[in-house]
């Protein structure tokens, strides 16, 4: 048996440099407010006060804080993930590792989800002689869940969707279903959705809008929809998105192409609550951020106007998530108006709304994921 | 504060080491007992004060037990009266809500609805209390006259927050005097780090599959199984990799700690098994329950009776639920049953065939932790009926062989880790140089992905830390 002191000793050492070494480092760490690499807002160091201390909300925040400010995070970050997947792991948190595309884990539908569809329903029915419609996107795990790790148990979105319009048809409410599952899987071999991120790309949105115009009568569709790939451009190859941040997992870069139909169109974008007026559906500043897909209409607003030169008679209301900013595009020929209302973030009543435009359509627009997740869809609308 | 975290290495134990040792001898246990203090109160201010009550008590009953002693009497009434408001505060806190349930489901009684959090360590430092009383009036060790000593066995940070439970007579010398030295606190870091990769590094991901497996819409033969295997495993390394770290910062702060695990898995019998798991309650059990029922040297009937009574009580100290009763109980009847049936059949036979007295015993404690992992009884019911085929979809599923494919590393990084054929291995490679260069640097990686799985992991929940 050998001497086991001196072992120790070494060992001891190394512990006590790097524990030492670590605890040095994290306190000359400058804090940072914002993580590019994750893309959120670290928690930053918290104030003291006795009533915090109390109830151990200041050790919470205080752990919290020492975690998201570790001296080298990133690089922590990486050892860690790249660990994970010697372990044989590929799931992160809620995101799945495909071969080269990350996935978002779907959710499952809950009691809130009848609570949205009726009040989507209920709202409809005050309406009579406005078109009522239901888009519900599947994301890129039922898609292409040919990418997916094999045997991932995830929720079957195809059922989910199914099961959602045969509740609509039971309760015979007063909205028409766009069935995108088909449509989007005749090209799933296709980039329909982002690698490291968990929207769909321009390409996906183009082949949404087809099925729109077909279930909606669009009158612009004629001459648009036919050559939608000929009118894509790329404008950046260098998107790396919310899945990717949210796992630590490493995907090859995105492309965000962008519509841009031949014929130039003139158009006032209006972000109400803002007060600010554009007049382009892009923002093409947010290329040079981390949120690279913010450029289409400039990410979230609660409320956001846009008016056309179509003249079609037709006006639309479209109550949405962040997948239709890529898909309003598509939407400039067809409606002499559209307003976008995101629930998530407006907290005025949509009948005063309807009361002060003269929509001729609504049209919900989800993500499937977002809309099961969603509890404040109802509120709006009731 | 729970050692697997970020907070706890690099803002605690820096300091807190750097203190103690710089600290002149007379000073350090008043350092461990503010560090322990600070220690405790991070998750639990209020709870502080519950703590500093126990310790005066406990302190002042142990005076007078020896007072009493002094005045040639035996001291059982100061005794009983010391044992009794510690069980009382922690019945209070533990089994108020159970009481009240069942009171009001047999008796319809109702009791006022009180939702208290458990205090943490609660159920740790009040039998090292009840262990304090009982070794001075039993003589094994002299009552502590030093309120700081006293006060640090009962709130030393290491074990506080669970376990290992020491015994007084075990630590009594200890807290007057005690060495340290480079090997020691070296050796210290081994264990510690040790129980920081069995926590963070197998637990955690266990305990991911073990719940992401039980939240699954309808399970398979087989999925049910590896949910309670994960969960086997997860319980072992979550609890055995505290006990480890809590005995290696013992050592780095002098002391020496029994040792409460040695490969539970790895048993040839049920009792063999309980031989290894939580060592330090089973002793305290022994100790101080079964003994003093008369343990085994009473009348079959007496033996049976007081063999339950331990594993109900065993039972129930883990939780206040009928399932942890039953778990408990279950554990009884299997004693008794060996000791009484199987023994006597397999005489002579004994060691013949380890395997399948292991295969035999790991199936059931994996159907054992079934109670223990269930919210109530009718679940676990439902999932032992699951392990047959009884409401499962099919034997094998996609989602089983998802977790089977993508969990196979870390079951079978576990299943060596339960087995001691690492440490045998690594003992008879060690006469080189070599080995010993690579030793070092495997401790410190392990460590430093324990750290990085820290930074980024959300799931670090800690199994044992209400109970």
């Amino acid at each position: 048996m050998r001497d086991r002191r001196y072992l120790n000793n070494i060992l001891g050492l190394g512990f006590v440099l790097l524990l030492g070494g670590f605890t040095l480092a994290n306190l000359l760490h400058q804090d940072v407010k914002f993580s590019d690499t994750e893309n959120r807002m670290l928690e930053q160091r918290p104030v003291f006060s006795l009533t915090e201390l109390m109830d151990g909300r200041f050790m919470t925040d205080f752990e919290k804080y020492q975690t998201d400010q570790f001296a080298f995070r990133d690089q922590w970050i990486r050892f860690q993930t790249a660990a994970d997947r010697l372990l044989g792991k590929n799931k992160s948190g809620d995101v799945y590792l495909g071969k080269d595309q990350l996935f978002e884990e779907p959710s499952g539908i809950r009691a809130g989800t009848r609570q949205n569809l009726k009040a989507i329903g209920s709202f409809s029915g005050h309406y009579p002689g406005v078109r009522s419609y239901l888009m519900l996107v599947p994301d890129a795990a039922s898609v292409q869940k040919e990418g997916l790790p094999a045997y991932a148990p995830v929720e079957d979105q195809e059922k989910q969707l199914e099961k959602i319009g045969r509740y609509l048809e039971k309760r015979e409410e007063p909205v028409m279903e766009i069935p995108l599952y088909e449509t989007l899987r005749e090209h799933k071999d296709e980039y329909l959705y982002y690698w490291s991120d968990h929207h769909w790309t321009t390409r996906g949105a183009g082949y949404a809008y087809e099925k729109m115009a077909e279930v909606m009568g669009l009158p612009g569709a004629e001459n648009r929809a036919d050559s939608m790939e000929k009118q894509l451009y790329p404008v950046t190859d260098s998107f790396q998105g919310t899945l990717s941040a949210r796992s630590g997992y490493q995907v090859p870069d995105d492309t965000i192409e962008v519509y841009w139909p031949e014929q130039e169109e003139e158009l006032v974008v209006t972000y109400v609550q803002e007060q600010i007026k554009s007049a382009s559906l892009y923002a093409s500043e947010k290329l040079d951020t981390k949120d690279k897909y913010g450029m289409f209409l400039n990410g979230n607003h609660p409320l956001t106007e846009i008016r056309t030169m179509a003249s079609t008679g037709r006006k639309l209301l479209l109550v949405k998530d962040s997948y239709a900013n890529c898909l309003v595009p598509f939407l400039t020929g067809d409606f002499e108006e559209i307003v976008l209302v995101d629930p998530r973030y407006y907290y005025d009543s949509l009948d005063q709304l309807m009361e002060q435009y003269d929509f001729t359509d609504v049209v919900f627009l989800y993500n499937l994921n977002t809309f099961l997740e969603d509890d404040v869809l109802h509120d709006v609308l009731g | 504060m729970v050692f697997s975290s970020i907070v706890f290495l690099f803002a605690f134990l820096p300091p807190v080491l750097a203190v103690y040792y710089l600290a002149p001898g007379k000073l350090r246990n008043l350092v461990l007992l503010l560090a322990s203090l600070i220690f405790y109160a991070w998750g639990e201010p209020v709870y502080c004060l519950l703590m500093g009550y126990s310790i005066l008590w406990n302190y002042v009953m142990g005076l007078d037990i020896a007072r009493q002693q002094e005045k040639g009497k035996r001291g059982k009434g100061s005794l009983a009266l010391g044992v009794a408001v510690d069980l009382l505060i922690l019945g209070f806190f533990k089994y108020y809500g159970f009481l009240a349930q069942n009171l009001e489901a047999l008796l319809s009684v109702k009791l006022p609805a009180l939702s208290l959090s458990l205090p943490i360590g609660l159920s740790f430092y009040t039998f090292q209390s009840i262990s304090y009383l009982a070794d001075v009036y039993r003589g094994k060790a002299k009552s502590q006259k030093n309120l700081i000593s006293f006060g640090l066995y009962i709130s030393m940070f290491p074990q506080l927050v669970a376990g290992p439970i020491v015994q007084y007579a075990d630590v009594d010398a200890q807290l007057q005097s005690r060495e340290m030295s480079r090997s020691r606190f070296g050796e210290g870091v081994r264990y510690f780090v040790v129980g920081l990769g069995k926590k963070v590094l197998l637990a955690n991901n266990l305990g991911v599959m073990y719940r992401e497996i039980t939240a699954l819409s309808s399970l398979s033969v087989l999925s049910a199984w590896l949910g309670v295997l994960a969960y086997t495993f997860q319980i072992y390394f979550d609890f055995s990799g505290y006990s480890d770290m809590a005995i290696g910062l013992g050592k780095m702060l002098g002391f020496e700690f029994q040792p409460n695990f040695r490969y539970p898995y790895w048993a040839t019998s049920v009792t063999d098994f309980w031989r290894r798991w939580h060592i330090s309650l089973s002793s305290w059990f022994r100790e101080y329950v079964y003994i003093p029922l008369g343990g085994n040297r009473v009348s079959t009937g007496r033996h049976i009776f007081n063999l339950l009574v331990v594993w109900a009580c065993t039972g129930l100290w883990h939780g206040a639920s009928w399932n942890f009763v039953v778990w408990g109980l279950y554990y009884g009847l299997l004693l008794i049953l060996e000791k009484y049936v199987l023994n006597r059949l397999g005489k002579g036979k004994k060691g013949k065939l380890p395997v399948v007295g292991r295969f035999y015993t790991l199936v059931l404690v994996m159907i054992g932790w079934v109670f223990f992992f269930s919210p109530n009884l009718q679940a676990a019911g439902t999932y032992l009926g699951l392990l047959v085929g009884q409401g499962a979809v099919g034997v094998v599923d996609g989602a089983s062989l998802y977790y089977l494919t993508t969990g196979a590393v870390l079951f079978l990084l576990a299943a060596l880790g339960s087995t001691p054929l690492p440490g045998a291995l690594w003992r008879r490679l060690q006469e080189s140089d070599w080995w010993d260069v690579l030793t070092v640097t495997g401790y410190l990686v392990i460590f430093l992905l324990a750290v990085a799985y820290l930074i980024h992991d959300t799931y670090n929940p800690f199994l044992y830390f209400r109970f």
